[in-house]
């Protein structure tokens, strides 16, 4: 499997789930994965020069205590197993993850 | 709008610089020709547009600003706008290193501008500005958007705006026009401030009437803080406003303050209203400090800095006085005048300037020699042994030396080499020979060195009246070879009353800003009077260059040389007083760390020096307190000058528990609180290598801000830990000692005593050694006795040899054997040091014989072609260091050769040479109290 199916499948299958759990869809993350591909997204979203204002569904994720089905986690996953995303990547969702507990 | 630069029309000098000035007494004498400079260059002014386009809260729409021409109040010179300005920003990276401030790479993102605006009456209001992704206001924009929101309020805008931040060289860089601003701007102590000539902004409108100019005076809260509060929160708890917090817990509140972009975001409301408070506190503390002085002085316009305050109130209390004193004249000083033609307008211009009086003009780079800093030593290495170690401070030293001083009578200047014309109530100055008994434990005339001043038993110094008294009240025998006084009237001092009024203010203030404000004043003076006297250099915004400070309008080398010497003679008096089963840990310029009980101290604090001192606090305070404690220990760690830690805390408050000094080491930002840093340093201490080095985390420096575009953001470098004992002093007593540290865990280290150097080249040549030669080349620290030990036996091994044989003795050649092989082929090839005139064994068979002496098992072996080249250079005597590897070699060679002159060969160290051996085995009462008391070593 590549890599780009390998964190899209788990990006798909961890929005499922917290779709499942939060009633709040998740159509604008999946039309980026959809126009720019996963791991593309994935990135944009933790580039520390981009928007760093949380999205409503990274909300609903903290207020569902399911930050574990968080895009940021599955970089965290991944590149702490040495796939895919490099140790800055990891840091930089580590620290996204960490803002989103403390200003959400 | 991007801040333009126009030419103003000429206008003749005299009336530009007078125009530029809002107070010119506030001026110091070198910013008097800054002006002037300025103003010959033609003044230039920064172009405003009257409209602006803003966003004031993040993802909201942008509103535009307008200000109108009749909202405006020109040519109410004492009525000025106070704008308190910040800016939150968050660095591109958390740290960078020098290559990406070269590359130009150490920016930060700035997230907001904010201003809290303050009029004359009260009246206020604030903004926030945010600006667009990667993008910067103008230094213009930002102010049009300030009093433009204060017009749309209804608020007239004076002319005159006083612009205050907080550290502002972190803000100004914000700015898209900054270098327009650092071009109209001062580096003071790295703050940026105008002094005499402020930023002129000519702001055009719609109607095309032409511009009004606004003069914009910078100033920084951070020159008007006192010492030891110099943070934000800090002036804001002066003030009554405390910082805020954005989380409720103290790393949440950290984590964000590192990573405001997510709070501007995602808590918009929480990030205005905190940015706005930084603006808020910096506003109303310079105006609260403002409001302190106009009481106290009546002028309307604060100066840059709290030290200029203390300097203007004290001119006033001179100009007070009955009959008058001239400030000029009263520091030695006179007004002369010239007239000089001057080219660029074809006119006359009177130039005045005030030189010192010729008396003082030609002794004041004598005095100058002799104004010396603080006397700042360590008097023992390692761990000390268990007793109750008190940190004693004298109660306001300067300002106390400052009020000795009485009305000097320059004129009647006089030279003197008589020894007793120096006594406690002289104002003198001089260079003397001398030599204290050799039992003094604690030498106190300052001899300068390359690594600070050092107190040897004998030698040279220059120094003042109050340490040649000490000095001949501690039995030195003292030779003046240069010595001029100045008769002084005590009865009229020069400071006294000015000290007495500030600490009387200080006593009867009610708020704390105001306490704070007189204690600042009267103790910021004495830096006026060494202002300028030593090298000391600031970055020039403009000229891109370092230039040496200049001179203040007191500065005096009279004045500074008599207050240190004053300061030094009473911390050296209490020192020479202590019993002699007592022992000092350190001195600190006006303090010192001692195991003597408060008993002890009051005895050794009723020498003359210090009842002069008491009598001078009680003239100021009507208090006779002269000491005061700050910190009680039971086991000390001495590194080096000013590095001590704590082993075993004091049972006091947490803040009086521990001694720590970090030796300009400093602990990354986790450890914040005082016991944290100290089990830092003592890990980094006990666990430091040759190899050890410490990151460096500082701010980029205003050299990288205008070379290479930097903002304020960290950098960080390695440096060698530098933690080993400096030789300040000459070892006394050496032994092991084992420390328990606060983990429990235990640690053996060396610990020594120490006695005075005999004279400034034993110091020289022992830390010269230690530093260039021997520490770096042998990679070892001084831990152990061992490692002192071969220290002292190499330091003396090269001692023995003469000047020229020291030049290229190898530094891996540690028993001086392969030293030794070279001068005996030399001798042996030349028939010198007592081998024949003809040679009687063939090189090869001399090889052989030298190999098979214990030089061959230590390593050191012979070729044929070492023999050989013994006849290319001449034989030198005495160029082989004495080492007991060398001796027994010469011992073993006599097998073959009874009559080789082993005197010829080796050095030899005269009786009265440096020694370093004799503390291995030298006995000193304290080095015993540590041994004996100790707990052996576990495993």
């Amino acid at each position: 499997m590549f890599d780009e199916d390998k964190v899209r499948e788990e990006i798909l299958r961890r929005t499922a789930e917290a779709e499942l759990l939060t009633g709040h869809s998740f159509y604008g993350l999946r039309k980026a994965i959809r126009d720019d591909g996963a791991i593309a997204t994935a990135r944009r979203l933790i580039d520390p020069k981009g928007d760093t204002k949380f999205q409503m569904g990274m909300r609903e994720l903290k207020k569902a205590g399911l930050l574990r089905l968080s895009v940021e986690q599955i970089i965290v996953d991944f590149g702490e197993r040495g796939e895919i995303f490099s140790v800055d990547e990891v840091e930089a969702a580590k620290e996204r993850l960490a803002m989103a507990e403390l200003v959400l | 709008m991007s801040g333009l630069v126009r030419k103003r029309k000429k206008k003749p000098e005299r009336e530009l610089a007078a125009d530029s000035i809002i107070d010119p007494n506030q001026l110091e004498m070198f910013e008097i020709e800054a002006v002037k400079k300025a103003s010959k260059k033609g003044e230039t002014f920064l172009e405003a547009a009257s409209e602006v386009t803003i966003r004031e809260m993040p993802y909201q729409p942008l509103a535009t600003f307008e200000i109108d021409r009749s909202d405006i109040e020109v040519g109410h010179a004492n009525n000025y706008l106070l704008i308190g300005f910040d800016t939150e920003y968050q660095p591109l990276k958390p740290v960078f290193d020098n290559r990406d401030v070269e590359a130009g790479k150490a920016l930060y993102e700035v997230l907001s501008y904010q201003f809290h605006a303050i009029q004359l009456n009260g009246s206020s209001w604030n903004g926030m500005a945010i600006p667009n992704p990667n993008q910067r206001l103008t230094f213009t924009e930002f102010l049009t958007y300030a009093l433009a929101a204060g017009a749309e309020r209804g608020e007239p805008i004076p002319s005159v705006i006083v612009l205050v931040g907080h550290y502002n060289r972190a803000d100004i860089p914000a700015f898209a026009d900054r270098g327009q601003v650092f071009d109209r701007v001062k580096n003071v102590r790295n703050s940026l401030v105008t002094q005499a000539v402020p930023i002129s902004v000519k702001m055009s409108f719609k109607d095309q009437l032409g511009p009004v100019e606004f003069k914009v005076y910078l100033r920084d809260t951070m020159l008007l803080a006192p010492a030891g509060r110099k943070s934000l929160a800090s002036l804001g708890e002066l003030v009554g406003i405390p910082k805020m917090m954005l989380h409720e817990t103290r790393e949440g509140d950290l984590r964000l303050k590192r990573q405001m972009k997510f709070v501007r975001a995602n808590k918009p409301a929480l990030f205005r209203e905190y940015a706005l408070l930084d603006a808020r506190i910096s506003a109303q503390y310079f105006r609260e400090v403002t409001r302190v002085y106009q009481e106290a002085t009546g002028a309307k316009f604060v100066p840059s800095q709290l030290s200029k305050i203390g300097l203007r109130i004290l001119q006033d209390e001179w100009n007070s006085r009955t009959p008058v004193v001239d400030p000029v004249a009263m520091v030695g000083r006179e007004t002369q005048r010239e007239v000089v033609w001057n080219n660029k307008t074809a006119q006359f211009n009177t130039k005045s300037y005030h030189p010192y009086i010729e008396e003082i003009y030609w002794w004041a780079d004598f005095v100058t020699e002799c104004y010396q800093g603080g006397r700042n030593e360590q008097l023992w290495f390692g761990p000390t042994f268990e007793d109750d170690w008190s940190d004693y401070d004298l109660k306001s030293a300067y300002p106390t030396g400052m009020a000795t001083i009485g009305r000097p009578n320059w004129k009647e200047l006089y030279y003197t080499d008589d020894v007793s014309q120096f006594t406690i109530d002289t104002f003198g100055f001089a260079c003397v020979d001398f030599r204290f008994p050799a039992e003094t434990r604690y030498p106190t005339l300052p001899v300068r060195s390359d690594n600070g001043i050092i107190f040897p038993l004998a030698g040279r110094s220059y120094c003042a009246a109050p340490e040649i008294q000490l000095a001949i009240n501690l039995g030195c025998d003292l030779r003046i070879r240069q010595g001029v006084v100045i008769p002084q009237d005590l009865s009229d001092p020069v400071f006294l009353p000015f000290i007495k009024e500030s600490i009387a203010r200080r006593n009867h203030a009610i708020s704390p800003i105001e306490k704070e404000f007189w204690k600042e004043v009267t103790n910021s003076c004495y830096g006026k009077t060494a202002q300028g006297l030593r090298k000391k250099r600031v970055f020039d915004l403009r000229t891109g260059e370092t230039e040496k400070i200049g001179p203040s309008a007191i500065t005096n080398p009279f004045f500074a040389a008599h207050i240190t010497s004053f300061v030094r003679a009473a911390v050296g008096e209490i020192m020479n007083a202590l019993p002699a089963d007592k022992m000092v840990f350190s001195v600190t310029t006006d303090g010192l760390n001692t195991n003597a009980t408060e008993e002890e101290m009051a005895v050794a604090k009723r020498g003359p020096i210090m009842r002069h001192y008491e009598r001078t606090v009680v003239a100021l305070t009507g208090k006779d307190e002269v000491l005061t404690e700050k910190h009680s220990v039971r086991q000390l760690l001495g590194m080096r000058t000013r590095g001590q830690a704590t082993i075993k805390p004091g049972n006091g408050e947490q803040e009086t528990r521990y001694v720590l000094a970090k030796a300009g080491v400093r602990p990354p930002m986790e450890y914040r609180e005082i016991h944290e840093q100290n089990d830092y340093m003592l890990k980094l201490f006990f666990g430091r290598t040759p190899e050890t080095m410490i990151d460096i985390e500082v701010h980029t420096t205003m050299a990288d801000m205008i070379k290479h575009g930097a903002d304020l953001v960290s950098k960080q470098s390695r440096k060698r830990a530098s933690l080993e004992y400096d030789f300040k002093r000459c070892p006394k007593a050496i032994a092991m000692a084992t420390a328990v540290l606060p983990n429990l865990s235990k640690a053996e280290h060396v610990a020594f005593s120490t006695k005075p150097w005999r004279d400034i080249s034993e110091f020289k040549m022992v830390r010269a050694m230690w530093e260039d030669y021997w520490r770096s080349g042998s990679g070892v620290c001084l831990k152990t006795i061992d490692v002192f030990a071969d220290f002292a036996e190499f330091f003396e091994m090269m001692k023995s040899l003469p000047g020229g044989s020291k030049k290229y003795f190898r530094k891996h050649d540690r028993h001086g054997l392969q030293r030794l092989r070279r001068d005996l082929c030399r001798a042996y090839k030349h028939g010198m040091a007592g081998f024949p005139k003809v040679a009687s064994y063939t090189a090869s068979e001399f090889a052989d014989i030298l190999n098979s002496t214990s030089m061959a098992k230590l390593g050191v072996k012979t070729k044929i072609a070492d023999v050989e080249n013994g006849k290319r250079a001449p034989f030198s005597p005495n160029s082989t260091p004495p080492t007991k590897e060398v001796l027994a070699v010469c011992r073993e060679l006599r097998a073959h050769f009874p009559e080789l002159d082993q005197k010829s060969l080796v050095g030899s160290i005269a009786p009265d040479q440096v020694m370093l051996s004799p503390a291995l085995t030298a006995k000193c009462p304290f080095v015993e109290r540590l041994v004996m008391h100790q707990e052996p070593v576990g495993p």
